[in-house]
């Protein structure tokens, strides 16, 4: 006659422990996950770095002459100048081998009508999508119209070389920044 | 039925049910711990820092600006910025002309910048 | 007859339902649990990120213990202690703009220990190891830290700017721009007979600390970054022409005059309310005169082409005081010709007549404060 009595702790027993051990196996065993949400380290180094080498740019060699290198290359809409000028700042180590960022400038601007529109600045290669990229940004306040240029001209698109167009105006440098 | 003397098993279930829960609070504790580094970084990203000093920066330059001409002016820039910050920074800011003291020497500058989630608000003395 | 009794008693099947719960639980937590880091190095991008910003977006913190607020890098080497906080910054203003003589103290490791440079830069209680390295365009790196790095750490970069001192010179050209020398020709006393004569330089504090930039007024903002500041940076003028002939009509001391600076003085005043300066102790300002680039204390003789200028190191001025003026007052003497026959000059180096030259903010007398461009590297691990 067989005594049921022990199966109860028989069973109670194993499922315990088959409970405990599966437990463990799986923890110990698990293979690590790279979630989406690490890219935020290195989004935030680069937002950094890229607002410390506009910024750089922004302020004026020295206090008497009142223009920033940045705002003299935007009004002589130096394109190449603003390439060599942020290339070397962006991109700059204390080491000897340099950073490899790429980046693409806008101006954002208001346009007469009260719509904003951008007009693009430089680009160290184009955007072929599919970079994920930060944004920097820095203000600046320029003279738009160009008129001691032969031919005289405006930056902002809209104006062409309308002088009625001349004057201060407010805009946005901003700047996509990626690594390959 | 035999009796069973039921609470010397359930001794056996309790114990396995003690170490369960000690894996899980381990297994909690090292979840929590994860995420600090991911959190400081969106954190640092998420507070507009520059934004509110690019903005409090050129306000206070176009304060300066001349208001001559009936276009280009310094109220005309002023509407920029505020457009161009709604626009692109998501950010309302709002900025009024200067308050003199009584003696004319100091005047009170009011910046307002607010992106939704973080406010900022100065008064700036110059000089 | 067949035993139908349950082999599972209910407390069993509670038991086993709440191990299900626990386990289902844990299985779905277990895909977070590894992210490949362990906890120290989570937070390794995160100091590097606070460390660059204490270094490069604060002033630093004053020492308390000095009543007048000495600025940390004027602590001497015995209180450094005293520091609370590094900061390379000029003020909280500017950002990003560096001070020349922060930099160059912050890198001294003759000074400063690792020890010191955890406590007062980088915070925390785990004892990180660090490498900090400033490169300005066109010299070479600082740094301090471990040369040693390994695979894995936290690492920021900023890019800065560097602000450096001002310079002036004095030469023939201020003759006619001051009129230094003018005097009322009607008066009978003819300074240019006169053998000694006194030449007095100010340095007024509060238009230095308190004017505007720029007239009018462009940017405000950031005037902090291209002050001259008498209480923190080295005041650098050079007098020299001392032989020249001005192309207006009165001469300076001919080229056969002998010209000796006999000696030069110090005095402050402490408010503008028009006090009397009173004189700085010589013991305690003294070595400040440079002949020719060589530290020399006068009484000497000034040759042809020779440049004689006055080098205030940072510091060198009481730091308390942000009001009243600093009075540089230097006495030539033109007695004889090099054939020891007397004669009588030296109009050129003469303020008695008309008002001290002013250091100012105007550039084409005085070089202005310029910024160059640096790149700084944060390692943490």
């Amino acid at each position: 006659m067989v005594d049921s009595g022990g199966q109860l702790f028989t069973i109670e027993g194993i499922a315990a422990a088959l409970i405990m051990l599966a437990t463990v196996f799986i923890i110990v065993n698990t293979t690590s996950v790279y979630t989406p949400g690490d890219t935020h380290i290195n989004d935030m180094q680069l937002e950094v770095i890229g607002t410390d080498a506009l910024k750089a740019l922004n302020y004026p060699d020295n206090g008497t002459s009142g223009k920033s290198p940045l705002v003299i290359l935007v009004e002589n809409a130096d394109g190449n100048g603003f390439y060599t000028a942020f290339n070397n700042s962006l991109n700059n180590r204390t080491g000897d081998n340099r950073d490899n960022i790429q980046f693409m400038a806008n101006i954002t601007y208001m346009n007469r009508t009260g719509m904003i529109n951008s007009t693009p600045l430089n680009a160290s290669r184009a955007l072929y999508g599919g970079e994920h990229a930060v944004r920097v940004s820095q203000w600046i306040i320029v003279d738009s119209y160009n008129g001691a240029a032969l031919p005289p001209y405006n930056i902002f698109p809209e104006c062409l070389s309308a002088p009625s167009c001349a004057g201060k105006h407010a805009a946005l440098v901003e700047v996509l920044l990626w690594r390959d | 039925m035999a009796r069973l003397s039921d609470e010397t098993a359930q001794w056996i279930v309790l114990m396995g049910f003690i170490v369960s829960f000690s894996l899980f609070f381990l297994a909690v504790m090292l979840n929590q711990s994860t995420v600090v580094g991911q959190t400081t970084a969106e954190a640092v990203s998420e507070f507009p820092k520059e934004d509110i000093r690019g903005v409090r920066n050129v306000v206070i330059e176009s304060m300066f600006l001349d208001q001559e001409g009936n276009f280009n002016n310094r109220s005309h820039v002023q509407k920029e910025i505020e457009n161009i910050s709604l626009a692109r920074q998501n950010a309302v800011v709002y900025f009024s002309d200067p308050v003199f003291d009584a003696n004319g020497t100091y005047s009170y500058y009011f910046i307002h910048y607010n992106n939704g989630v973080s406010a900022y608000n100065e008064t700036w003395t110059f000089p | 007859m067949t035993d139908d009794d349950a082999n599972l008693s209910i407390d069993f099947l509670v038991a086993f339902t709440i191990f299900m719960v626990a386990f289902i639980w844990v299985a779905t937590l277990v895909p977070n649990l590894f992210i490949g880091v362990t906890t120290h190095e989570i937070d390794f991008d995160s100091v590097a990120y606070r460390t660059s910003v204490i270094l490069a977006e604060d002033p630093g913190a004053f020492s308390t213990a000095n009543i007048n607020h000495t600025r940390w890098e004027f602590e001497p080497n015995s209180g450094k202690d005293n520091i609370q906080r590094f900061g390379l910054a000029i003020s909280k203003k500017t950002p990003n703009v560096l001070s020349e003589i922060k930099v160059k103290r912050f890198f001294d490791t003759t000074v400063f220990l690792e020890e010191d440079y955890r406590t007062k830069a980088i915070f925390g209680d785990y004892p990180y190891r660090f490498n900090i390295s400033l490169k300005e365009e066109g010299k070479d790196p600082l740094f301090v830290g471990d040369w040693k790095i390994p695979e894995n750490y936290g690492y920021i970069r900023k890019q800065v700017r560097i602000k450096h001192f001002s310079n002036a010179t004095i030469d023939q050209t201020d003759v006619q721009k001051f009129k230094l020398n003018s005097h009322d020709t009607s008066s009978l006393i003819q300074d240019g007979n006169v053998t000694e004569h006194d030449f007095v330089i100010q340095i007024n504090r509060s238009k230095l600390l308190y004017d505007n930039l720029t007239t009018p007024v462009i940017n405000p903002n950031f005037d902090v970054a291209y002050r001259i500041d008498p209480r923190t940076e080295e005041i650098n003028i050079t007098i020299e022409d001392f032989h020249e002939s001005p192309p207006v009509g009165a001469w300076v001391a001919p080229r056969w005059a002998k010209i000796e600076l006999g000696c030069v003085t110090l005095s402050q005043t402490i408010s503008d309310e028009g006090d009397a300066p009173t004189q700085l102790p010589a013991e305690l300002y003294k070595d400040y005169v440079y002949h020719n680039m060589v530290q020399k204390n006068p009484p000497f003789e000034l040759g042809l082409d020779d440049t004689l200028s006055v080098i205030f190191k940072p510091g060198f001025f009481p730091p308390s005081y942000d009001s009243g003026s600093i009075y540089v007052k230097f006495r030539f003497n033109a007695t004889t010709n090099f054939g020891g026959n007397p004669i009588y000059g030296l109009q050129y180096l003469n303020t008695s007549q008309s008002k001290p030259w002013e250091l100012t903010y105007n550039a084409t007398e005085v070089t202005q404060p310029v910024l160059s461009n640096a790149v700084m590297e944060v390692k943490i691990w």
